[in-house]
């Protein structure tokens, strides 16, 4: 194998000048430079080996000369075309630039097809040369400078770069000082150079034509602002999504044979000739229905996105939040979406484009509790016993300061989040702690002041509670629990939720009949008593996997729930309300085991009936989304009813029960296993639907 | 067959076979420099295993670093592992990881800690079975685009339990850590179980910990 050196052979050989600085050194010693670190070894290359060395160019890896200009039939242009939209969507996933939108050759030489400065060619009537220099050349332009719209909204730190996208550029040009307005005419100028031909003079006309406007559109896409630009935003949106149903719907492009220009106009190799630290494997493209899927998404992610931001709800933003970062929609977790979203609601000075901070305190108590915050600062007010004003302010400012990510973060990667909601805890229980002291010093003379006062810090304890909830149930989404921990898991679940309905219930003296906050408690109350027996049900049965020492256990429960024991809780006077204990727990397991009554499959049973019977529920802050809840809620049945079939009758039986028998795969139910007796009818289904669904349009599979 | 031998690393001439082993398990190699990082700092705590006393070629490797965490605490890592697979399944990968927590235990680690991939269900096994737990995911981690797992063993000083312990009744343990209940178990059993749990001292203290905002890559 023999390899090219870039950059030419007129290199120095400085070997000798290495041994004579080792000289001194004795075998097997190392000198490190002061703080030499781990990152610092692993940036080390050796050059010449193709694993390491990104600037080696291989023999295999040679590719004939690049011809910008080569002329192209329709067809190919529109093969390009098609693999430009693969490679964008793929940066999109998460893959560098250099993987996926770099690997276009025209990208690199864009200013070679300008027809001011073109050469003279040969015409040949069936590869006209404007397909290159006027239709070519626009839709590289409009895709680079889609690529560099998405950029800026993705660079606003929403997103973590080098996790959820990739902002590397290798010194390449997006385009970045090119305007929008110069790169939208220059696709006008490509479709009026379309449609000023017949279908007769240039086949493949109509398939070309829509994606120069699938382009354009596009580019209007990702500059609109969805709240800025509302009504224009819905407008292109809906010819996007037409345009990319009548490509769908016409015949598909004939791939070209591996000599064509427009397979030569994608190198994939291309990483090694762009500055990057380490090598990059080779990333094969999608098949375009991968594609088209992917891009329908977008779609409907931005169509979500703009339905999202005229519904100023807290607590809709929190259920949808809650729904798409549990249960995510395919291709709508990209994370150019997930930023667009976050940006959208709250872009550094307002709350969803127009709000002031002060409307978060006042959704935050009215959706809550249904109760206004005036009435309840008011009957604060009266009742506070100094001179000086209550602390309203502090509050008030506490809830700002978590509100805000905590929205957002639904919009983060799963992981982030969890660990993101973990730390927030703190601020929830600071923030508590301010509302219970707050509430201490007022005087209330009757039952009813008394309730309307204290609905304040239960208020912040109701949330509190479903992040603990939620940070403890998406760790069986993310695998995180090992057989031992689930038990304490399920049991510490199924107590959060009981503590929720107990203060749901404290609550229910104060909020109003006619408000839309007692349909979505009305929801909750159900939702939790149900999710409640479910996650009990699961420590019962899960108890036989106790299998470690007491000293691993406690060690590795500390671990798990550090965020319970940070040192920070103890200037707080107010406790932690439902903190993880671990000699409860073991209380919990004892008592439970003595008491004949349980019946874990009963629980389950309990647990699927309520979700059943929340089909029936009210919207409540559901809103729109009220049916992709319903359709949670009904999943979490089926799983419920599931484990009721397979689950021991009484705790005799338990010991024969092994749980290890269950299906673990998280990626169905996110919070529980699935019985493996299931799993076949499940995999059976679901090939049954992909069945069905290649029989039938792909309008259907991609578009409803 | 002889009984696999375990010996610390002992020197440079090593360095080709250690190379040799995890390379083989890698699509993105390592530069030699890493190797060195490892094997020049912290020679004590990387073991080799050989399949008989006087064998020249090792066929499974631990690679492992210690170092103050945030002038806190003694954290020590698992930066690779790797066992020949003619001679996987018979508990060197185990025992490999035994040696090197003992000896960071004897310098007083307080905790262990390693990435792997998130599908890698041989050394999540592994490593749960030692007593490892997950305690993270990192989205995305590696260069393909999957995630990771980060885990952990924590440990205190002066702990009593070796890693991978058992509880007395109850539980007969597999090799790969998996909990064998079988039926005919009573119920007292898993009550004694239980029982057996509340009696045992627990760690009740456990240090400050701030590193949840730390980059998580």
């Amino acid at each position: 194998m023999s390899y090219a050196m870039p950059g030419g052979d007129g290199f120095v050989d400085v070997t000798d000048i290495l041994v004579e600085a080792s000289i001194d050194m004795d075998p097997e010693t190392m000198i490190l430079t002061e703080n030499f670190t781990l990152y610092d070894s692993m940036s080390a290359l050796e050059i010449g080996d193709p694993r390491m060395d990104s600037g080696i160019a291989l023999d295999e890896e040679q590719r004939p000369d690049f011809q910008p200009l080569a002329p192209l039939l329709p067809e190919e242009l529109c093969y390009i075309l098609d693999r430009l939209l693969a490679c964008e969507m793929e940066w999109h996933s998460g893959f560098t630039l250099a993987q996926t939108v770099f690997t276009s050759l025209h990208v690199h030489q864009l200013d070679e097809l300008d027809p001011d400065t073109m050469p003279p060619m040969q015409h040949d009537p069936s590869r006209p040369i404007e397909l290159v220099t006027i239709v070519l050349r626009a839709a590289v332009t409009g895709f680079l400078k889609s690529c560099d719209l998405a950029w800026r909204e993705l660079s606003k730190g929403r997103v973590q770069d080098t996790e959820d996208w990739q902002s590397e550029k290798t010194g390449v040009s997006l385009l970045e000082g090119l305007p929008v307005g110069t790169v939208l005419a220059r696709l006008e100028d490509a479709r009026v150079w379309i449609v000023g031909h017949t279908h007769q003079s240039m086949p493949w006309r109509d398939h070309l034509l829509d994606r120069i406007l699938l382009r354009a559109h596009l580019i209007e896409l990702f500059r609109l602002h969805p709240i800025e630009d509302g009504s224009r935003f819905q407008t292109v949106l809906s010819t996007t999504t037409a345009i990319l149903q009548a490509i769908h719907n016409r015949p598909p492009i004939p791939s070209p044979n591996s000599s064509s220009p427009a397979v030569l106009a994608f190198d994939p190799y291309i990483t090694r000739r762009l500055s990057s630290i380490m090598p990059l494997r080779v990333l094969e493209l999608p098949p375009l229905e991968t594609t088209w899927a992917a891009l329908a998404s977008l779609l409907r992610g931005l169509s979500e996105v703009g339905t999202l931001v005229g519904t100023p709800s807290l607590m809709t933003w929190k259920v949808v939040g809650d729904l798409r970062s549990t249960f995510p929609l395919d291709g709508q977790r990209i994370p150019f979406l997930r930023s667009l979203t976050q940006s959208c609601f709250f872009d550094g000075h307002r709350v969803l484009g127009k709000m002031t901070l002060d409307w978060l305190v006042d959704r935050f108590f009215l959706e809550s509790i249904g109760v206004p915050y005036h009435i309840l600062a008011s009957a604060v007010k009266t009742r506070w016993p100094s001179s000086s004003s209550p602390p309203f302010r502090d509050i008030e400012q506490k809830i700002i300061r978590t509100l805000i990510p905590h929205i957002k973060s639904a919009w983060y990667n799963p992981p982030r989040r969890r660990r993101f909601l973990s730390r927030s805890l703190l601020e929830w229980h600071a923030m508590y702690d301010a509302a219970v002291t707050l509430v201490g010093s007022v005087n209330t003379d009757d039952v009813a002041d008394s309730a309307l006062v204290l609905a304040i810090p239960r208020a912040v304890l109701l949330w509190q509670l479903s992040i603990v909830r939620e940070v403890v149930l998406s760790g069986f989404a993310m695998e995180l629990y090992v057989p031992h921990e689930r038990p304490f898991a399920y049991w510490y679940a199924s107590q959060v939720m009981k503590e929720q309905l107990s203060v749901l219930e404290q609550l229910e003296s104060v909020i109003p009949n006619d408000v839309v906050a007692r349909e979505e408690i009305a929801f909750d109350r159900s939702f939790l008593a149900a999710l409640e027996a479910m996650c009990f049900g699961m420590f019962v049965i899960t108890l036989p996997e106790m299998s470690c020492s007491g000293y691993r256990l406690s060690l590795n429960f500390l671990r798990r729930y550090k965020w319970a024991f940070r040192p920070e809780y103890k200037i707080y006077s107010t406790p932690l309300v439902v903190a993880p204990d671990l000699d409860r727990f073991l209380s919990a397991c004892a008592d439970t085991l003595e008491d004949e009554s349980i019946s874990p499959s009963t629980l389950f049973s309990r647990a699927k009936a309520r979700f059943l019977d929340l089909g029936n529920s009210q919207p409540g802050y559901g809103g729109l989304w009220h049916i992709d809840r319903q359709k949670f809620v009904r999943d979490l049945a089926d799983v419920a009813g599931q484990l009721a079939l397979v689950s021991p009758a009484t705790l005799e039986d338990l010991p024969a029960f092994q749980p290890s028998n269950l299906e673990w795969d998280f990626t169905i139910y996110r919070w529980f296993p699935i019985s493996s007796a299931f799993v076949g009818v499940l995999y059976m289904y679901q090939y049954f639907c992909q069945a069905c669904t290649d029989e039938k349009s792909v309008y259907t599979k991609y578009y409803m | 067959m002889d009984a696999i031998t375990y010996k610390a690393y002992s020197g440079e001439h090593e360095l080709p076979h250690i190379i040799s082993l995890v390379q083989s398990e890698l699509s993105e190699p390592y530069v030699i420099y890493t190797y060195r990082y490892f094997l020049h700092q912290w020679p004590h705590l990387s073991f080799l295993a050989y399949p008989s006393p006087d064998a020249e070629l090792p066929v499974g490797v631990i690679v492992c670093k210690q170092a103050s965490h945030r002038d806190r605490f003694q954290r020590g890592y698992i930066a690779m592992l790797s066992v020949s697979k003619a001679y996987r399944k018979r508990g060197i990968a185990r025992a490999l990881v035994r040696h090197s927590v003992d000896v960071m235990k004897a310098h007083g680690v307080q905790e262990v800690y390693l990435e792997t991939e998130h599908d890698n269900a041989p050394a999540l096994a592994l490593y749960t079975s030692l007593g490892f737990i997950p305690e993270k995911r990192l989205h995305r981690f590696y260069l393909n685009g999957k995630d990771a797992f980060r885990l952990v063993l924590p440990m205190t000083a002066g702990g009593e339990e070796t890693i991978s312990e058992k509880p007395s009744v109850g539980w007969d343990s597999a090799e790969d850590g998996k909990t064998v209940w079988g039926n005919g178990v009573p119920l007292v059993r898993l009550r004694r179980r239980i029982a057996e749990l509340r009696a045992c001292p627990m760690i009740t203290v456990w240090p400050a910990d701030e590193d949840v905002d730390e980059s998580g890559r």
